[in-house]
C-alpha cells in the first residue's frame, strides 16, 4: 500500500512538472465555456440585407424601416439596379434581398395583395429558414398595424418551454462537461499509459512489486482528480456566470458524473492497451473518442436528424447518455426514476470496457 | 535546392513508413467526412408534435392528416386538455404543441391569439427552426382553407441551395476543417517528435539551413493537404452531389495560401512545445477555438462584436467563406480579394514568427 501511495505521488510529480500541459488542462474548460457561452448563438442577429424597391412609396419605406429597426436585420444598401442583386449575394455582403413590387402601395384599400419577393442566400439552409420565419412575423405584424380592422389570422404567442430565452449555453454546458471529462480522463490516461510503453518504462513498472492493476489505478487517479476539479469549475461557471439552472439534485449529478468519469477512464485504458506509440494513441483518442463525443452525442447536432446507422452508433457513445442525464437533472429537474435507463446503459458500457481492457492488458510486452 | 529536394523525399519516406500514422492521415479524413457530413445536420425532420384543441374545432382531422403527410412532422396525438398535452412535452414524447385556443367557426373571433405554439427549447439551436416551420405550415393551411389570407404576400426564392440541403453547405466547411486538422497536428507533432527523440540535434549540426529545414517540413504537408482537399471535393461530389459552381483555380490559389498559413501555425506551435503531447494539446486548444469561431456551425453575424472580431482574425473563417462562395455561388476571385489579402498577411506573419523562433543552436 505504501508503495502504491509513492507511485501515485510520482505520477502527480510527473503531471505538475509539465506546467504547460497543466495550465492547458485547467484553462481549456474555462476558456471553452466562456467562448461557447458568450459567443455562440444560433439566433438571428444583425443580418445584413439589401432592398430593391420598385414602389418607392411611403408604405414600403415604413416596412423597410420596421425591418431595419429590429435586432435581427440591418439594412445594408438600397439597390438601384436589378443586376446588382446577384453580385451582392455572391460577395457575402448580405444574406437576403427584398424586391418590393411596383403595386405594393396600392395595397389600400385591399383589393389585391401586396407582393414582396424575398431572395434568400440559402447556402446555409437554417439561417435562410430562420430569416424567412422572422421576416414573415414582422410583415404580419406590419400588416396588422397598417390595417387593424381586417380579419387576419393571429398566429402569436409562442411559449418556449424549459429554455425560454433560447440560450445556447443551456445546451453547451452539459455537452461541454461530457467533452472535458472525455478529454482529460480518456485522452490523457491513454497517452500517459502509452508513454510508459513507448519509453520502455512499462517493463520497469511491471517487474516492480506493484501489481498491474495498481499501476493502472495509480496512473488513472491523478487524472480522475483533475477531472473532478474541472467539473466543479464548469458547474460553478455555468451557474454563476451563465445562470444555468440546477433544478434537480446536486448529489445525483455528482454521482452520475463519477460514473461517466469511470467510463472515460476505462476507455482511456482500453485505448492504451492496444496502441504502442503516443502519436497513434493520440490520434485514436481524437478520432475515436473526442470527435464522436463532440459530433455524435447530441452535443453539437441533434441525433434525430442523423441517418439511422449513425443514430445507432450514437447509442454506444457514452456521452450521449451522460448528456441526456445532465439535461434531465439540470434543466428539467427530473430524478433517477426518469433517468435509470441511461444510467444503466452507462454502467453497462463501463463494465464492458473494463472487462475488455483487463483481457487486453498484457503483463508481458512482447507477444 | 537539391538539399531541399532530398529533405522532402526523406520526409515523405518517413510519413509513408509510419504504418501507425498512415491510416490516420489518409483514412481518418474520409471517415470523418462521411460521418460529419451526415451528422452535422440541423435539418429539421420528423419533429414530434401534438395538437391541443380547446375549441372543439371540426378541422382537426384534416389538419392532422396534412401534418402527417408532411415530412417535417410526426403527429403524436390530439389532446383536449392542457395538462395532458403538457405532460407529453415533459416526458419528451413531443417537441412542440399546436394549441387551438378557440372555436374557429364562431361568428366573431376574439382578437387574442387564436393559435398558440408551445415549443421545447432545450435544444435552442433547432427550436427556432421548428418554430419557423410550424408557423409556416399553419399560415399556409389557413391561407388555403379559410378567408383569412395574409394581406402582404411574401414570396421567396432560396438561391444557391434551392433544396435547402444541409450537406451542400456543410461539406465545403468540413473539408476546410479536415485539412486544417491534418496540417496543424502533423506539422506540430512532426517537429516536436524530432525534438523528443533527439534527431533535431542531428539536423541542427548538419549543413542544411533553417529555411531548407522548414521548407523540407512544410512542402510534403502542403502536398498531402492539397491532395486531401481535392480528394474530398471529388468525394463530396460523387457521394452527396455537392456542386462546384465556381472556378477550380480560385480554390487552388486559396488552398495553397491557406495551407501555408496553417502549416506555419503548426510550425510555430512545434517551436514552442517540448514534447509531442504538449504540441498536441496546444494545437488542440487553438483548433477548437478556431473551429468554433469559424462560422461553420453558428453564424458569425449573431456573435457579439468582440467575438466577431476574433472570428475575423481566424484563417479558417476566411477559407470556409471562400470555399462556400466559390463552390455554391460561383463567386469570382475579384469579389474575394479581401479574404486573399487577409490570408496572405496572416500567413506571412506566422511564417516570419515561426522562422524566427526556430533556432538552430539551443
Amino acid at each position: 500500500m505504501k508503495q502504491f501511495i509513492y507511485f501515485i505521488k510520482k505520477e502527480f510529480i510527473h503531471i505538475f512538472r509539465d506546467t504547460k500541459s497543466l495550465i492547458i488542462l485547467f484553462a481549456l474548460p474555462i476558456i471553452q465555456i466562456i467562448l461557447f457561452g458568450f459567443a455562440l448563438t444560433n439566433e438571428i442577429k444583425n443580418v445584413n440585407f439589401a432592398v430593391y424597391d420598385n414602389s418607392k412609396s411611403d408604405t414600403s419605406l415604413r416596412l423597410i424601416n420596421k425591418i431595419d429597426a429590429t435586432d435581427y436585420f440591418t439594412l445594408h444598401k438600397y439597390l438601384n439596379n436589378p443586376d446588382d442583386i446577384e453580385a451582392i449575394l455572391q460577395s457575402n455582403k448580405v444574406k437576403f434581398v427584398l424586391v418590393i413590387d411596383e403595386d405594393f402601395s396600392r395595397l389600400y384599400p385591399h383589393e389585391k395583395q401586396g407582393d414582396i419577393q424575398l431572395l434568400l442566400d440559402a447556402s446555409d439552409p437554417n439561417i435562410a429558414t430562420n430569416i424567412r420565419g422572422y421576416l414573415q412575423n414582422i410583415i404580419t405584424t406590419f400588416s396588422e398595424e397598417e390595417f387593424p380592422l381586417s380579419e387576419q389570422l393571429h398566429l402569436a404567442t409562442t411559449k418556449m418551454y424549459y429554455n425560454p430565452e433560447l440560450k445556447s449555453v443551456y445546451l453547451f454546458i452539459p455537452g461541454l462537461m461530457a467533452f472535458i471529462l472525455t478529454l482529460i480522463s480518456a485522452f490523457m490516461t491513454s497517452i500517459t499509459l502509452t508513454k510508459e510503453k513507448e519509453l520502455g518504462n512499462m517493463e520497469i513498472l511491471l517487474i516492480s512489486p506493484l501489481k498491474p492493476y495498481q499501476i493502472i489505478i495509480g496512473k488513472v487517479i491523478p487524472y480522475a482528480l483533475l477531472s473532478m476539479i474541472n467539473i466543479a469549475n464548469i458547474l460553478l461557471l455555468g451557474t454563476f456566470v451563465f445562470g444555468m439552472p440546477l433544478q434537480g439534485s446536486l448529489l445525483l449529478l455528482l454521482l452520475e458524473s463519477i460514473l461517466f468519469l469511470l467510463n472515460s477512464l476505462s476507455l482511456g485504458i482500453l485505448i492504451s492497451s492496444f496502441t504502442s506509440s503516443r502519436q497513434v494513441a493520440m490520434m485514436v483518442a481524437l478520432a475515436g473518442l473526442l470527435l464522436p463525443t463532440m459530433l455524435l452525442s447530441g452535443f453539437m447536432f441533434p441525433i434525430n436528424n442523423m441517418p439511422l446507422p449513425l443514430q445507432y452508433f450514437s447509442k454506444i457513445v457514452p456521452a450521449t447518455h451522460y448528456i441526456i442525464i445532465l439535461k434531465g437533472i439540470m434543466i428539467k429537474g427530473v430524478g433517477l426514476q426518469y433517468l435509470y435507463k441511461e444510467t444503466l446503459i452507462l454502467a453497462l458500457l463501463t463494465i464492458f470496457f473494463i472487462i475488455i481492457s483487463i483481457k487486453k492488458f498484457n503483463v508481458r510486452l512482447d507477444k | 535546392m537539391r538539399i531541399l529536394f532530398i529533405l522532402i523525399i526523406k520526409e515523405l519516406k518517413q510519413i509513408f513508413r509510419n504504418k501507425g500514422m498512415l491510416p490516420i492521415i489518409f483514412v481518418m479524413p474520409i471517415l470523418q467526412l462521411l460521418i460529419l457530413a451526415n451528422a452535422a445536420n440541423y435539418e429539421i425532420k420528423n419533429v414530434n408534435i401534438a395538437i391541443l384543441d380547446l375549441g372543439k374545432n371540426d378541422f382537426i382531422p384534416e389538419i392532422s392528416a396534412q401534418l402527417n403527410a408532411n415530412n417535417y412532422f410526426t403527429l403524436k396525438g390530439v389532446k383536449y386538455d392542457k395538462a395532458s398535452a403538457i405532460s407529453l412535452l415533459d416526458r419528451g414524447e413531443v417537441d412542440a404543441i399546436i394549441a387551438f385556443q378557440h372555436n374557429f367557426s364562431a361568428q366573431r373571433m376574439p382578437t387574442t391569439p387564436q393559435v398558440q405554439l408551445i415549443i421545447n427549447t432545450i435544444d435552442g439551436a433547432s427550436s427556432g427552426i421548428v418554430l419557423s416551420y410550424i408557423s409556416g405550415f399553419i399560415e399556409q393551411y389557413f391561407a388555403q382553407n379559410s378567408a383569412m389570407k395574409p394581406l402582404i404576400n411574401l414570396e421567396y426564392t432560396n438561391k444557391f441551395n434551392s433544396k435547402l440541403d444541409y450537406k451542400t453547405v456543410m461539406v465545403p466547411g468540413i473539408l476546410v476543417i479536415l485539412v486544417s486538422l491534418i496540417g496543424v497536428f502533423l506539422t506540430a507533432m512532426n517537429i516536436a517528435r524530432e525534438k523528443e527523440i533527439g534527431t533535431i540535434d542531428q539536423l541542427n549540426v548538419s549543413p542544411i539551413t533553417k529555411l531548407q529545414f522548414i521548407g523540407g517540413k512544410l512542402f510534403p504537408m502542403l502536398i498531402i493537404g492539397l491532395g486531401e482537399l481535392f480528394f474530398g471535393i471529388i468525394l463530396g461530389r460523387v457521394l452527396y452531389g455537392i456542386p462546384f459552381a465556381g472556378n477550380p483555380l480560385t480554390v487552388i490559389t486559396f488552398a495553397i495560401v491557406f495551407l501555408f498559413v496553417m502549416l506555419s501555425f503548426g510550425l510555430l506551435i512545434s517551436t514552442k512545445a517540448d514534447s509531442q503531447q504538449q504540441a498536441m494539446l496546444i494545437a488542440y486548444v487553438f483548433l477548437v477555438v478556431f473551429i468554433m469561431f469559424s462560422g461553420l456551425f453558428t453564424s458569425i453575424e449573431s456573435m457579439p462584436i468582440w467575438a466577431n472580431r476574433i472570428s475575423q482574425a481566424i484563417p479558417i473563417t476566411h477559407f470556409i467563406t471562400v470555399m462556400r462562395s466559390v463552390m455554391l455561388k460561383a463567386t469570382p476571385l475579384h469579389l474575394l480579394y479581401r479574404e486573399l489579402l487577409i490570408l496572405l498577411g496572416t500567413g506571412g506573419l506566422l511564417f516570419t514568427v515561426a522562422t524566427l523562433s526556430y533556432k538552430k543552436s539551443e
